[in-house]
Parts: structure tokens; sequence; C-alpha cells
């Protein structure tokens, strides 16, 4: 790009601008200069009857075209206009922003200071904090959690008590802040297929007191301990180390219909590398620490009241 | 070549293309002038005294923009209440039209600020600098202490009534009482940018600029002058009775003197805030403020001759000689009928819509995210925002309740409720709306439902929205 | 005493043509996609009410005030069959969804030659016919005008060029922000030399002729078209404060339309005391009722365009209805109310008459015209304040209150206002309509006399 080489169209812009003003001045003070005798008729005309005064211009409107072009060389002084010329005032948009941002910072900032002297535990019981952290909520993590928090397919029900990561204060922190990648592998081939599948679905049903095909609990059991204790655990109660959920409970992030859970034991899920699954993004860049906080104490309220 | 027009003078036309003119008004006194005291009086007393009224321990009208709240004595009004400030632009305009039609420049003879605040401060000249007469001589005479002191005390007087419009502007959006206690370095920035905005534009444009606002600038004046017919009732001179103009003996015979009525004293010339003599015709720059009427009237007195030399009446009343009895009826024509009729349709629907006015508002936003799901095995959950609105200035508690005819047993899910929303303040309530599926199942589709919010403490208090509830496919 | 019978015929053309353009689009029944009918709409309005009634009349002006017969009229009958092929072209292919996406400039790149035939077409007609004129000096209303043909010209070219894909499809030469830059320096502009300095020149030759009074000021008049030449230009990128374009392109932007407010005024002004002498007539005569109020819209328009150009206002109209109701304001007041009074003095001259068939019903028609224009101006502004007040509105904590979809929900009563405005206005025109339909009726067509090109008898 010629910009950063050559000062061609800087100068193009300022001598431009210039000329146009000089033009608006010139044309004001020479054609337009004042003269006090009273008018004459032109004496062009046209069709017949069509004549022209030549009155001069009135006073307030020259008044206002040279007030605003005092403003505008005014204007151009102080803001960023002329070419590549800052202006004296240091004013920018980019500016502007950051100084707006910094000052409701500096506005909120005894307020969110006072939060995070506070535990969460005790946090979430404060209703004024609570309201705000609602709002966040309702902002940042509605779209993916609902806004009764309750979640969908694939994103987690934050009212249902079971974590993958952990439900204490500091894991819950740490979820929002750094985001969370799960991966679940697939395992039809390890499970010889889907007949492999369908028994270790059944086993999990049968865990969790869903309905299942009893005759295949046993089968399922045995391929359960041998492919999947490594990550769900011996007892199946996961391992919040790496988000391995809790087979045991009610909580189904993907559903709990048996076609659903049997496309999860087979076809896996990566939520980094899948296309259409979401992993959890990291917040720390987008909220503050304060703001984090609260929310972490709102979403651990919901379930401990 | 024909480009005079007829009727008009070329007096008019001459004036028109010299200069401005420096214009000495005297100020007249009578009927109209005494209308236009009132108004200017009334005016101000409104203006300068509303903001300093209180109302339940605040300012009883304050328009508090960062906040977006509007207080009017009991009411406070939220942005989605702005419909009404198009209601009064609305009813204005169509105001503007009915008066304008029915007798003229009504508003810009009476009310308009321009001639307010250019009555307030001729009234200040005259009292500093003496009456018109004295004024001009002062303004002949050469540079003494005198003039200077005289002229310096006029524009202080001035400045001062501009600048205390300009506080008192500022305080219909800043609590008063707290901004002049930071009088004059303590406001903020904006607030006196404001202040001395629209307290300077009443010292130059009321002040200095005067009838050239009403003249060149002021758009409205034009438009008006479009809202003129025939049966308009304008301040008109009866050439036919006041010509052959001149000045006379008070005893003279007119007859003999061959003379109509008008003495041509020049009066009504000089009483004109627009400088313009009402006996060339109707000119546009008449405000319609019926001071060459006063004056003249007040000649006329003098004179013993029939008042109403110079007078309200319209173009067919001239041309047919109408009596009052014909003029009034014809104000009644179907233009004004329409007009007023519609300005009354507009202004009932204004008065029923504020005393019905709800003051919970209720906003339902569907969750986009999630149209719909399972909460339980047979039960669908769809996921709402109810945005509660109290607008009241106390809190209140509400249930909050979900309906709908198609959808028997239909249900707000897990919710703590009452939900208590603070004074003046919204609160967003998150919920799901439950369907227990009966065991055949349920056609699926998009069914209309009902949320009903209602007050605990308060029965008046309610609404009801209207939302839709999604049964999804298997 | 020269005539034109294919004139006559053209002009009457194009103003059935705009009589039918116009009151079809003018409010958004969505019976087809609004995405869709939105870019008809407003094609029909700028470029085929506003294009016909300015070619319909600066081909007259153009004749009667250079004495002479138009330069090609061969020539100009193409102009006429050509931009009414545009608008046909135009109506078909955006219903069907071709669409550059450029606002304004949306037409395909087929019919963007064609346009640009004509237009040059145009501008040989016209300035042709300047060169062959009668008269020693070029009358004002041709000034504006020929600036419009010019500089429209020039916007329509450097804006459509584009790179054609098919036949049915092209993408902008430009890319990201220059797109953008050069799409809203055509936008404004059409706004700035089609429907203010063109519409200037239909006002500079119809109100004087209609008030019969001279012009106020030549001097003025020189000033104020120069200033609003140059200045106008600079304009475009106040469409896009606070957006990815550089700040120096903002502020120049913002600056020069600032500055705009004395030339446009300069205007008004030259009008208004054009008709000042004529005060007393406005009683009687719908024409000048039109004119005037025309000229007011235009003054109110030109002071509240800089005050939105304005960063600090800008931030709080931008986006929302205010824009929707200032566009309106200038259309509906200054462009529509212009061409309707220069439109009832030209119908019944073409026809060998001096008034309309009854003059009753232009009275009507203004004064229909004027109450549902205060409902769609009055209703949109203060929409565009709600919005604006809603949108921004934050709590405490730095929050938003709304989501957007709550200001939509209570931007609804607004449309329902401004619906009915435009149902008014509609009347209006349809009653225009009607009375034009009987004023040919019982007229005959006439050869609009060019006045005898004699050396003029100076008064």
């Amino acid at each position: 790009m010629s910009d950063f080489t050559s000062n061609f169209w800087n100068l193009y812009i300022v001598i431009l601008t210039v000329a146009a003003l000089l033009f608006c001045v010139w044309i004001l003070a020479v054609v337009g200069k004042r003269e006090e005798k009273a008018a004459s008729k032109t004496t062009h005309v046209w069709d017949g009857d069509l004549t022209e005064y030549n009155n001069p211009l009135p006073n307030w409107w020259r008044g206002l075209f040279w007030a605003l072009l005092i403003f505008s060389v005014g204007y151009l002084i102080y803001y960023p206009g002329l070419g590549s010329f800052k202006g004296l005032g240091g004013w920018s948009q980019v500016g502007q922003f950051d100084q707006e941002m910094r000052a409701l910072e500096a506005k909120t900032k005894p307020m969110y200071d006072g939060f995070l002297a506070m535990s969460a535990e005790d946090l979430s019981k404060d209703q004024k904090a609570m309201g705000t952290a609602e709002r966040i909520f309702q902002n940042e993590c509605a779209r993916c959690h609902g806004s009764d928090a309750r979640g969908a397919i694939g994103f987690k029900n934050l009212r249902s008590g079971a974590w993958n990561w952990g439900g204490s204060p500091a894991e819950i922190e740490e979820s929002i802040a750094e985001g969370r990648t799960g991966v679940m592998l697939p395992m039809g081939e390890a499970l010889g297929g889907s007949d492999g599948v369908q028994s270790v679905v059944a086993y999990v049903r049968a865990l969790s007191g869903l309905p299942h095909d009893a005759n295949l609990v046993a089968q399922g059991e045995v391929l359960f301990d041998e492919n999947c204790t490594s990550c769900h655990g011996n007892d199946a109660r996961g391992m919040k180390e790496i988000g391995a959920p809790d087979l045991t409970d009610s909580d189904w992030d993907y559903g709990s219909s048996e076609k659903a859970m049997a496309k999860i034991v087979e076809f896996g899920h990566n939520s980094e590398l899948e296309e259409g699954a979401f992993a959890m993004p990291a917040h720390k860049g987008v909220l503050s620490t304060g703001q984090i906080h609260l929310l972490t104490s709102y979403v651990w309220g919901l379930t401990n009241k | 070549m024909n480009n005079s027009p007829a009727g008009n003078g070329t007096d008019s036309a001459k004036s028109l293309f010299l200069p401005r003119r420096k214009l000495y008004t005297r100020i007249v006194q009578g009927t109209f002038q005494n209308w236009r005291i009132a108004f200017v009086l009334l005016s101000q007393v409104i203006f300068l005294g509303l903001p300093w009224l209180t109302w339940g321990g605040r300012q009883a009208l304050l328009f508090d923009l960062p906040a977006r709240k509007f207080y009017l004595f009991g009411t406070v009004f939220w942005p989605q209440d702005i419909i009404y400030l198009t209601a009064l632009l609305i009813v204005s305009a169509y105001s503007l039209f009915l008066f304008t039609a029915v007798a003229g420049r009504l508003w810009c003879g009476y009310a308009c600020p321009q001639t307010v605040y250019t009555e307030l401060l001729m009234w200040i000249e005259q009292a500093v600098e003496g009456n018109r007469n004295a004024r001009m001589k002062r303004d002949a005479a050469p540079w003494s202490a005198q003039k200077a002191g005289r002229k310096a005390l006029k524009h202080g007087l001035w400045l001062l009534v501009a600048w205390w419009t300009g506080v008192t502007f500022v305080g219909y959006f800043t609590p008063i009482r707290e901004l002049v206690t930071l009088l004059p370095f303590g406001v903020s920035g904006w607030a006196l940018f404001w202040i001395l905005l629209y307290g300077g534009m009443v010292y130059f444009l009321a002040g200095w600029m005067r009838e050239q606002v009403c003249k060149y600038m002021c758009p409205y004046a034009r438009f008006q002058s479009a809202m003129f017919d025939r049966d308009t009732m304008i301040i008109t001179y009866d050439a036919a009775r006041g010509e052959p103009r001149g000045a006379r003996n008070r005893k003279a015979d007119l007859k003999e003197a061959r003379l109509g009525h008008c003495i041509d004293c020049d009066l009504c010339v000089q009483v004109c805030p627009t400088g313009i003599d009402i006996r060339n015709g109707l000119q546009y720059e008449c405000i319609g403020c019926a001071a060459c009427i006063d004056v003249c009237d007040s000649m006329m007195k003098k004179m013993d001759y029939p008042l109403g030399l110079v007078r309200y009446t319209t173009e067919n009343a001239m041309a047919s000689g109408y009596g009052k009895k014909e003029i009034w009826k014809r104000v009644l024509r179907l233009r004004t009928l329409i007009y007023a009729a519609i300005l009354l349709a507009i202004m009932t629907a204004v008065v029923v819509s504020l005393c019905m006015r709800n003051p919970l508002k209720v906003d339902v936003l569907r969750d986009r995210g999630v149209m719909a799901r399972e909460a339980a095995p047979g039960v669908i959950e769809n996921v709402y925002r109810l945005q509660i609105m109290n607008t009241e200035e106390r809190a209140h508690r509400f249930i909050i309740e979900a309906k709908a005819t198609e959808l028997p047993g239909i249900e707000v899910g897990e919710l703590e409720q009452p939900i208590n929303v603070d004074a003046a303040s919204t609160r967003m309530v998150p919920l799901s709306v439950r369907f227990k599926l009966p065991r055949e199942g349920w056609e699926p589709g998009m069914y209309p439902m009902m949320f009903t919010v209602q007050a605990v403490d308060d029965k008046a208090l309610r609404r009801e929205e209207k939302s839709t509830f999604m049964v999804p496919k298997n | 005493m020269a005539v034109i019978w294919g004139i006559v015929g053209l002009l009457v053309g194009l103003v059935i043509s705009v009589q039918l353009l116009w009151p079809a689009f003018n409010f958004d029944l969505p019976w087809l996609t609004y995405g869709r009918l939105r870019p008809l709409h407003t094609n029909a309005i700028i470029f085929a009410f506003g294009g016909c009634a300015l070619f319909g009349t600066s081909y007259y002006i153009v004749q009667r005030t250079c004495q002479t017969r138009l330069f090609a009229s061969g020539l100009a009958s193409f102009t006429f069959w050509g931009w009414q092929l545009v608008i046909l072209l135009a109506a078909l292919s955006l219903i069907m969804g071709f669409t550059t996406g450029k606002e304004y400039a949306e037409l395909e790149w087929p019919i963007d030659l064609l346009i640009a035939v004509v237009w040059v077409s145009y501008a040989v007609v016209f300035f042709g016919t300047l060169a062959i004129r009668r008269t020693p000096h070029i009358y004002v209303a041709n000034w504006f005008y020929g600036a419009m043909i010019i500089a429209i010209a020039v916007l329509h070219i450097f804006n459509s060029v584009e790179i054609p894909v098919t036949f049915f499809k092209s993408y902008s030469a430009y890319a990201g922000v220059h797109d953008a830059m050069v799409q809203w320096w055509y936008g404004h502009n059409a706004v700035g030399f089609f429907l203010t300095a063109g519409f200037l020149g239909m006002m500079y030759y119809f109100v004087p002729k209609q008030a019969g009074r001279p012009i106020y000021s030549y001097r003025l008049s020189i000033v104020h078209f120069w200033a609003l030449i140059f200045i106008y230009m600079w304009a475009g990128p106040h469409h896009l404060l606070y957006t990815a374009l550089p700040d120096w392109a903002q502020t120049l932007g913002m600056l020069f339309s600032v500055i705009l407010l004395a030339p446009s005024w300069g205007g008004m002004i030259n009008g208004i005391m054009t008709l000042s002498g004529a005060w007393h007539r406005l009683r009687e005569d719908p024409i000048l009722k039109f004119l005037i109020v025309a000229l007011s819209f235009y003054g109110m328009s030109t002071f509240e365009g800089p005050a939105l150009s304005i960063k600090t206002i800008n931030a709080l109209s931008h986006y929302t209805d205010w824009t929707i109701g200032h566009v309106h304001s200038g259309a509906l007041g200054w462009v529509g109310f212009i061409t309707m009074g220069s439109l009832y003095y030209l119908i019944p001259r073409l026809y060998g008459r001096t008034e309309m068939w009854s003059v009753k019903l232009v009275n009507i028609h203004f004064w229909i015209a004027t109450i549902g224009i205060v409902l769609y101006v009055a209703a949109l502004w203060i929409a565009g304040v709600m919005q604006g007040l809603m949108w921004r509105a934050v709590h405490e904590d730095g929050t938003l209150v709304y989501t957007f979809v709550e200001g939509v929900k209570a931007s609804y009563p607004f449309y329902v206002i401004r619906l009915v405005g435009g149902l008014l206005y509609f009347l209006g025109m349809l009653l225009m309509f009607y009375n034009m339909l009987k004023t040919i009726g019982q007229g005959k067509s006439v050869d609009a006399a060019v006045p005898t090109a004699t050396a003029p008898a100076h008064a």
C-alpha cells in the first residue's frame, strides 16, 4: 500500500480540505461581499417574465456561514481530520471507547472490589449482587446455558447439581475463567461394534435407574470395566480432573434416550475438534475477575441455597 | 413584465430589499397587549416555577435522561411511554393548524418563546433606556458615560434573565435544587454547555435578532401562512374605511376634507415588532401580535371614530361585508371542524390511555438457544425471560402464571415466587414453562399462550402478555 | 414560436408514470418480502418519481428559459423510453431478488449500464440545449439541473464499478471499508444532488413563476449554489460515524455536513423571499401553499441533517427510525410538495389551460397531505428517540437494560401512526391523479410555446 511509503494521500486530503474551505471563504467574502446600497435588479430576463433582484446576502446568514467556517477550522485543529494530522485534542474513536470503558470500570470498581473481598458462598446470599450477576449471566451465559440455566442438549444444565469438572466455587471459577474442553473417545470399535455399544448403554442405564434391557447388563458391565473405567472411574462416578461425567446420576448432557447415549458411546465427542460441538470458552479476557467471581457465586448459588 | 402583485403597495417591496434597519418598537397598551402580557407572565411563572415544585420528596417534573425516567408529578414515564410525546407533538401541530386556520398566527403573536422572551427583554429595555423616542435619541447621540451606563445595565439585565432561563431549562433535566448550589463553576460541563446555549439563545435571538428570527429563520412561520384561507381571521386594515388617509383636525368634516378614517399617525408602524406597515395588506412578516390594533383603537377613541379600523377579520368578510355573525359561522367550516375532530379524538385517546395506563409493564422474550426441551420424560419445557418493569415508586411482589387454552395443565416451572421488583426499576426473570404430554401424545406446533403477572400486594396491578409455547416433533 | 410535439407527449407520460409509481409503493404492505420491496420502494420514489419529475421539469424549464427547442429531440425521446425501461427492469429485477446489496444502487450491472447510457444522453440533450440557447445568461434553475446531471453521472459510474460474474450477479470492485465509503459518498450525494440540487432547480423556476415575482437575490443564488456543490460532495461519511472508517474521514464528513447548513438555507431564503411579495395570495393559491410548505420542510430537514451528523447526536440517532423520519420529512415534505406544486402549475399549461380542473381538489390534497405528514414524521422521530434511549440504557453495573426485541415491541404503536400518516398522504396523491385525468380530459394538448427569443426588454 502506498499509504505506508508515500505522503501523497495525506497531502491530497489536506490540500483538498483546505481548498474546499478556502473556496467557501472566497465565495462568501468576494462574491457575496457586503453592499449597503439598495439592491438593483439584474438585467437578465427569461421566459417572458422571469427576472432577478440582486439583493445583498442577509447579514445573519452571512454571519451563520462565517461562524460555521470558523467552527470548522477550530474543529479541524482540535480533532483529527486533516489527513494524518491527529488534532491537538488527541481524540480518536478508539480512544473514546477506551475512555468510556475505563470510566465504567472506575465507576464499578468499588462494587466489584467489594465482591472480590467476599467469599462466593457469602456473595451468593447478597440479593443485590445476585441481581447484577443474573444480568451478566443473561448477557454472557444464557445463549448456551439457557435463560433459566437449565442448559440444552450439549450445554450443561447448571441447576442439576451434577458437575463434570467439580462443583466447588474454586472449580466453577476455573471453568468460567479458563474454559473447558472435554473429550469422549469413540468407543464403537473397541466395544466390538453396535452390540457391544448396546450392552454398555444398557449397563449404564441400569446404573442410573433408567429403563433398560436387563439381558445385556452383564455383558455391558464386563465391557465397561475393560474400556470405560480409566476415565469414568471404577464406580462410574466420573473423574472431575478430566471432566468425565458421573454416569450414575440422572443428569445427561447429550440426552437420556438410548439412541442419544449409543451415539455418544459409539462415535465419541470431542468438543475441540468436532464441528457443531461446543466447548466452554474461556472468559478471562472477556469478563473481569470481579465479574467472574460474581458469576461463580451465582452459578454456585443455583444449587447451594 | 408583470411582477407587481395586486394589492400590495410598493413600499413593503422596497423596505424588503434594504439592509436591516434597527427597530425601535413602541410598546402599546390595549386589549391584545393585555392578552400578551398575560401569556408572558403565565408562561414564565410556569416555566420558572415548575422545577421548584416537589412531589413526594422529589422534584415534581424531572426528565432524568441518563436513567431514562421522566417524572411528572405522581407518574414516572419510561422510554416505552414516549408515545405520549408523539401525541403531544401531533396535538401541537394540529392545534397550530386549527388556530391558524381560525385566526392566523396566534401562536406567533402570543405564545411563541421568541415572542415571549422578546417581549420580556423589551420591557427591560423600556425600563432602562426609556421609551421609543428616548432610545432613538440616545442611539443617535455620541457615546457618553450615561449612554454606556444605560446600555451596560440593559445588557446586564438581559444576560441575567438569559442566564436564569438557561439554568431553569437545565433544571428540568437535573434536580434544580442541587444544580443551583453548584453554580456557577461546580456544574458539570454538559450542564454548563446547555445553560450557556439556551441562555445564549435567549440573549441573542430575543435581544439582538428579534424579528429577523421570524422573518428569515423560522420555518413554522412559513408553514402557518400556508394554513390561511379566505375565512381566516387576520389582522387587517380596512382600506375602504381608512383611505384616503391623512392628518386632520379632530373636528374636521371628513366628507369635505375627502379623508377616510386613517389619520396617518404612523403609530401602527411604530409599534410593529417586525417593522411593517399593516396598511399594505397581508405580509409575511406579520406575526399577528395585534399591537397595531391596540394602538389604532386608542387613536380612534381619541378621534371619536368607531374602533376597528385595523381589526381581526377575514378576506371573505372584507369582500362581502360580513358581520360578526357570518364570520363566526364561517369559522365553523369543514376544515376547522375536521381539525377539531381529529384533535378531540387524539386528546381523548391520550386521556383515556393515561387513565388506564398500567404502571406495570412486561416484556416476554422467548429463549432463542433452546426452542423446546424435555425436562423429564414426557414433560416439554420452553424457556422465557420476563422483563418486569415496575414503574411505580414503590416496590411490589409479583406472581407469574402461565395459561394456554389449548394446553391443559401448563404451568410455570420451579421458580421462587413471589418475585420482588424494587421501586421504579426493572427485573429480568428467567423461567421455564412446562407442559406434561398426555400419554397419547400431542400435535407438534406453536401454541398461543399467555403470561399473567399479578402483584401480590395490589389486586389492580396486573398485566397479561401473549407468547407462544412450542411442542416439538418427537 | 417553436413547438415540440414529442415533448408534450413525453411529459404526460412522465407525469402519469410518476402518479402510478409513487402510490403503489408508498407504504410497505408486505405482500412480497420486505427485503425486496424496500429497495423497490426507495428506487421507485427516488428514481422513478423523483427522476421522472426531474426529467420532465428540466426539459420544460430548459426550453422555456433558453427560449429554444430541445437539442436533439430524438435523443430526448430516447431518454424518456430508456428511463421507463430502467424503471421497469428495476421493478422486475428487484422483485425477483436480483440486487447488488448497495443501498440506492441495488440494480444489477446490465441495468447500471443502461442507466449510464440514458443519463449521458440526458446530459447531451440538456447541455446541448443550453449551448443553443437564445438568452444571454443561463437561468439559475439550469445551474442546479446541470450540477445534478454531472454529479449523478460521476457518482453512478464510480459507485457502480463492479465485476460481473453472471448476467444477473456482480460484485463491487471495492472491498471492505472502501466499498462502504464509496457507497455512502454515492448514497448521500444521491440525496444531495438528486433530491436537493435537482429539486432546487425546480424551485427556482416554479416559485418565481407562480408567485409572479423576481428571484430575491442573484448574488445569494451564486454563493449558495457554489458552496452547496463544493460542500455536499464531502458529506457522505456521516453515514459511517463510529465505524471502521478512519477518524479523519469521519471528522471531515461530519464537519462538512454541519457547514452545509448555511448553503442549504441559502436556497430556502431565496425561495421564501421570492414568495414574500406575493404573500396575500397564499390564502387562495394552493400551488403557492405547496411550494411554501415544501420550502419550510426543506429548511427543517436541512437543519435536522447537520444536527444529526454531529457525532454526539448521531450516537443516539444512528440506526434508529429517527433517520427514517428525517428522510421522510425531506422526501414527503420537500421533494413531494415541491413536485406537486410544480406539476399543478405545469399540467394545465401543457393542455392550454391556466388552472387545474378543480382547484378545490388541489386545496383538499394540500390539507390531507399536511395532516398525513405530521403523523408520519412525528411518529418516526419519536420512535427513533425511544429506540436510541432504550438501546443505550444501561444498569448501574454496565449491563444493558433492554434486549433489541423489546425496542421493536415498543415501536409497534408508532408504526401504526406512521401507516395512517402514509395512507393520508397516498390518498392526497390519488386525488391529484384524478384531478390530472380530469384536467387532461377537458383540455386539448397544446404546444408548449417557447417564448420568442427577442432580446428581452429591460423593464
